[in-house]
Order: C-alpha cells, then structure tokens, then sequence
C-alpha cells in the first residue's frame, strides 16, 4: 500500500513538475531575448545521468507541452526532443568514456546545435522549403542560449554530480 | 541503448510522428486543448510577474532611454498636430460627402482585448493569448495591435486560449498596398523578418512608405498597417520588384493584443 501511494505521489510530482517547468518556459523565460530550453537541459541531465527512460518521457511530454506555443505543428518540438535524446544517449556512450568536463560541455553545445538544425529540418520539411536556416542560427538568442546552456548544465553538474566533473 | 530503451524510443517516436500527421483530427485537437487548459493558470501566473520584472527593471535601468524616448516623441507629437488638424478637415468633408451619397461605414470592426501569457521560444513568430472559444475567437481572426497594426491570425483555438501566428512566420501572407504610391504586392513572413513580394517591375516603392493590408485576399481586411517600407530590392534577374518591410512594433513589448472579432463575415 505504501509503495502504491509512491507510485501515486510520483506520478503526481512528475505532473506538477512538467506544469511547472513547460509554464516558466513558456510565460517567464520566452518573454526575454535571450534564454534557454529547460528541457533540453534536463534531458541532457537525464542522460548523462543514465536515466534513459526519464530522459525519453521528458523529451515526448516536455516538447507536446512547449509546443502549445510553438509556431510549428503540434508533436514537432516532441519529435526534435526525441531524436535530439536519441542521439546524445549514443554521443555520451562516445563521449563520457573518455573526456568529463569537457565531454559535458561538448554535449550541451552539441544539443543546442542539433536542436536548432532538427528544428530547422523538420519544421523545412513540413514548410515545403520556406524555412531559413539562418533564422534558427545567426541571431543573438542562439548565441546567447548555447552559452546559458552550457554555463547551466556545468553548474548542475559541479553541484549535483561531483564524481562527473 | 540497450533493447528496452530502444523500443520506449520507437513507440514515443511513432506516437510523435502520428500527432503530426493528424495534426488537425478531433483526438489530437482534444489532447492539445486539455494541455493548453491545464497549463493557463500557472502562465497567467507566469506572465504578470515577469510584466512585474520588466515595470521595475524599466523604472531603474531604462530612465535615460525612456527620456530621449520623450523628446523624440514630443516633436512627433507637435509635426502631428498639424496633420491632425488637415485630418478633421478632410473628416469633415468626408463625412458631408458620404451622407451625400448615403455610403454606410463599412469600417466598423468588433474588438476583443487578450492579454499575452504565453510566448513562443523563437522570437517572435506565434504567442499565447488568454482568449478562447468562449469568448468568440475563431481560427483565422486577425490580431492587431492598438492603432490597427497588424500582430498576426489566431491560428489555433482553445477553449479558453488561443495560439496567434505572427506576420513574420513563413506561412503568413498578405495582400497589401503601399499608402501613398499605392503599389500592390504581397507581405510575406521570412521567419524573422517581412518583405514585400510581387511589386510589377515598372513600379518602385518609396523607402517610408506605409505598407497596408489591401483586402483584396479577402482573409485580411483593408487599411491594416503592416510596416514602412525598409529598403527596395530591384534586380534585373528578377521578374518582380520586391521590397523589405519594418514592423512598427516590437512585439515583444507588448502585453495586450485586440482580435477583430468581425472582419470574417461578410
């Protein structure tokens, strides 16, 4: 009984967790120039964390939920996320085996990279051409967002996981 | 990634996929309607603290900005006296005629204030208002800001928000007019920026020149301001002149939009 109410206190904080976070990016954080994808952040956590399935879950619910705002088709932040996810758990395999601090920082300017080239892809594929690769790229909030990424993912990781760094 | 991983990964990205694919079905349409229902209350939340943040950031930080600003301003104000002076005039007369001719105001559009609570992560391209179907808003509605400058369309409709594409993304186009040459074309969204497209070759645009929507698409109505003229493109290559457009407005400054609520019925 006691483990089931566990399972319901977790499911219900993981709810109010992704409530929480999707409303600060969307209503706090997207109001600035500049700024960062929490949840691409936390999946990056997750995965170099090894929490797979997290990383996974998060990367589906994270992008429907960002992507009531969104100006692409519902389910495309969700597909980015999950590809994105897909290939960073391959790129830590790589990555973490031998390099730490610098393998995290590689990896969270390599997410932020492939997000904004998934997101330019996939967004061109459905547009029939019409999106320019230089919106996604050449413009102060990209630059300031790889930066604020990777700045936040070496803080997390100094304090959160000390035997990475 | 082991074999379980693998097929979590597999069935989401499926799942995903489909979502897009039938991106306008009813299941979808409920999903992503319940999402936006439940996330309003915490954005609302959100967005009057971060219009708290930005007021008192403005008071400390902004003081100088905020004082040329005022200059500037007051000497527009005072060249704006003059032409609001020949306006009434031609009111005036513009009146008298019309009764004349028994013409009927055919401007007469219904508006609804909405307030921002959402905004999207790049840039400016759609936003998030605090209006939904209970309160009349349809797809297709246009957004403008006060003083009719065209934000952009409600693009989709909760029941109690809406989602509004602005005039920069790709997908949006608008028949439009210049005001004073009045040389036609089509405004056309490129993602960050807007151009006049399909300007005939033999006509060329004066740089400041307004940009309004001309009707003639029958989605947008006339007289909406889309932008000045920026800077005009004329190549020989080309078959068409095109021209680029300067948004008024930032919209990232503002707060609060208007929907016209009638400018779809006929």
């Amino acid at each position: 009984m006691t483990q089931d109410y566990k399972y319901i206190f977790f499911i219900l904080y993981t709810g109010f967790s992704l409530i929480f976070l999707a409303s600060f990016q969307i209503a706090f954080i997207n109001h600035f120039s500049w700024g960062f994808n929490i949840f691409l952040i936390l999946i990056l956590f997750l995965i170099l964390t090894k929490n797979i399935h997290s990383a996974i879950f998060f990367a589906l619910a994270g992008g429907f939920l960002i992507d009531t705002v969104s100006f692409s088709a519902f389910g495309v932040t969700s597909l980015i996320l999950l590809v994105l996810a897909f290939f960073l758990i391959i790129f830590q395999k790589i990555v973490l085996v031998t390099v730490k601090t610098e393998g995290i920082l590689i990896m969270g300017v390599f997410a932020v990279f492939f997000y904004h080239f998934l997101g330019w892809a996939i967004n061109n594929t459905l547009a029939e051409g019409q999106e320019k690769l230089s919106f996604y790229f050449s413009n102060s909030a990209f630059a300031a967002e790889l930066l604020i990424s990777a700045i936040l993912i070496m803080i997390i990781f100094k304090y959160r996981r000390p035997q990475h760094v | 990634m082991n074999k379980s991983n693998a097929a979590v990964f597999f069935i989401l990205f499926l799942l995903s996929a489909t979502v897009i694919f039938f991106n306008q079905s009813g299941p979808v349409l409920f999903f992503r309607n319940y999402i936006g229902e439940t996330l309003r209350p915490p954005e609302i939340i959100f967005s009057k603290a971060v219009n708290g943040i930005l007021f008192f950031k403005s008071i400390f930080f902004d003081i100088k900005k905020i004082k040329e600003l005022n200059i500037e301003l007051t000497e527009e104000n005072l060249e704006l006296y003059g032409k609001v002076a020949k306006i009434s005039q031609l009111e005036e007369e513009n009146d008298f005629l019309k009764e004349k001719l028994n013409l009927i105001d055919k401007k007469s559009w219904e508006t609804s204030l909405a307030y921002i609570i959402g905004r999207d992560f790049e840039n400016n391209r759609s936003f998030i208002i605090d209006k939904g179907s209970r309160d009349g808003i349809v797809v297709g509605m246009p957004v403008v800001l006060r003083g009719e400058i065209v934000v952009g369309r409600i693009s989709d409709v909760n029941y109690s928000s809406s989602k509004v594409k602005t005039i920069i993304d790709t997908q949006s186009k608008i028949a439009a007019v210049t005001a004073l040459s009045k040389i036609s074309g089509l405004a056309q969204g490129l993602g960050s920026d807007i151009t006049l497209n399909l300007i005939a070759k033999n006509k060329t645009p004066e740089v400041g020149d307004l940009v309004i929507s001309s009707g003639v698409d029958g989605l947008w109505p006339r007289g909406l301001i889309i932008g000045k003229i920026k800077n005009v493109r004329l190549e020989e290559t080309t078959v068409f002149n095109s021209a680029d457009i300067e948004l008024l407005a930032d919209f990232r400054d503002f707060n609060s939009v208007f929907v016209i609520l009638n400018s779809l019925t006929p």
